[in-house]
């Protein structure tokens, strides 16, 4: 049997956020969420909270993230931000069903009140041409998570979006 | 079905140790190390270092090239190096002793079993620091051909003392 765990399989459409919840837990340290077809009306960037183990959303400003955007048809570009209410950029794309592509993030710890959260993402897409991200991010608090939320920075309606979460098992 | 993870070898690190070795490499497959929660006891960066027969190779034949993001408003950093003892900056780049303040990454080990290649790895970090987050993107080799059966991780000083390793087979 495979060390990698299928924890979640979330298909959704007509939605602005996603909120995946109860699947971190004391099980697994490291998890990967993979993100596809999350169609949208307008160009825009895909973003990332979390969710507490009381199942709020994180929207305190204790979020930093760096970011290398490379671009197919222009220059390079560095994202940095500091003490954000959520983790941005993990995409940018446009508005056709076929510029989508896909967003891969392995988040470490969530579960543990003694680490941060932290996360890494890479994602390929298609905003009027190519766009390859990668992101490291992490949220200041010592405190569980139990999940996380998919948002935009337009708060655009997500016209379909698949998540699945997995968990990668360590046995002792 | 493709892209499965089976364990080879995992470390749980409960009390202060100066590196973590996991063996095991036994197939030409590509191997995948995962790391998450290392605590320090000291400023430190992570080094890899690939082993033969359980024991880490210390010679001077690790070449890397590597991309920093950060946050601190500096510019992302370029780390390149030929002829070292050590793929460096792995998992912890200036990894702070705060609490909270964890070294965290993924690391995929190529051609290590086989004795007539070179062993390469690409890796990605995470981790924070005084000023910000900070995480390593790039990949390395060791350029001597032979067989290895593992990996090894030690910090560029002191010890640490949290931390889990684990070593899966992708199939």
């Amino acid at each position: 049997m495979s060390n990698l765990r299928l924890i979640n399989e979330t298909t959704a459409s007509s939605i602005s956020t996603l909120n995946i919840t109860d699947v971190f837990s004391e099980k697994f340290d490291i998890y990967k969420i993979t993100i596809t077809d999350f169609d949208l009306p307008t160009a825009t960037y895909v973003n990332f909270r979390l969710i507490n183990s009381s199942g709020s959303v994180v929207t305190a400003s204790n979020y930093d993230r760096a970011g290398l955007q490379m671009n197919s048809d222009s220059s390079f570009g560095e994202g940095r931000s500091t003490n954000i209410s959520y983790l941005n950029y993990l995409a940018d794309v446009g508005t056709g069903v076929a510029d989508t592509g896909g967003i891969t993030s392995y988040i470490f710890n969530p579960y543990s009140s003694s680490s941060y959260t932290f996360s890494i993402s890479q994602s390929s897409s298609v905003r009027t041409n190519h766009r390859s991200m990668k992101n490291i991010g992490v949220l200041k608090q010592t405190a569980s998570m139990s999940g996380f939320q998919i948002l935009n920075a337009g708060n655009y309606t997500f016209d379909s979006i698949l998540v699945k979460t997995y968990g990668l098992r360590v046995d002792s | 079905m493709a892209g499965q993870l089976i364990q080879v070898a995992t470390e749980t690190v409960t009390s202060a140790v100066a590196s973590v070795t996991l063996t095991g490499i036994d197939s030409d497959d590509v191997y995948m190390l995962a790391v998450s929660g290392i605590v320090s006891s000291a400023s430190i960066n992570g080094d890899l270092r690939v082993t033969t027969s359980g024991t880490a190779d210390t010679s001077a034949n690790y070449d890397y090239a590597m991309k920093g993001l950060r946050n601190d408003g500096g510019a992302f950093t370029n780390f390149s190096n030929t002829n070292q003892t050590t793929f460096t900056t792995a998992f912890a780049w200036s990894l702070f002793t705060t609490a909270g303040m964890t070294g965290n990454g993924i690391a995929y080990l190529y051609n290590f079993n086989n004795a007539s290649e070179y062993s390469f790895i690409s890796h990605e970090g995470v981790n924070s620091w005084q000023n910000g987050i900070l995480g390593m993107q790039g990949g390395g080799v060791h350029t001597v051909a032979q067989a290895c059966d593992g990996i090894q991780f030690s910090p560029s000083s002191g010890t640490i003392s949290s931390g889990t390793f684990t070593l899966y087979k992708v199939v």
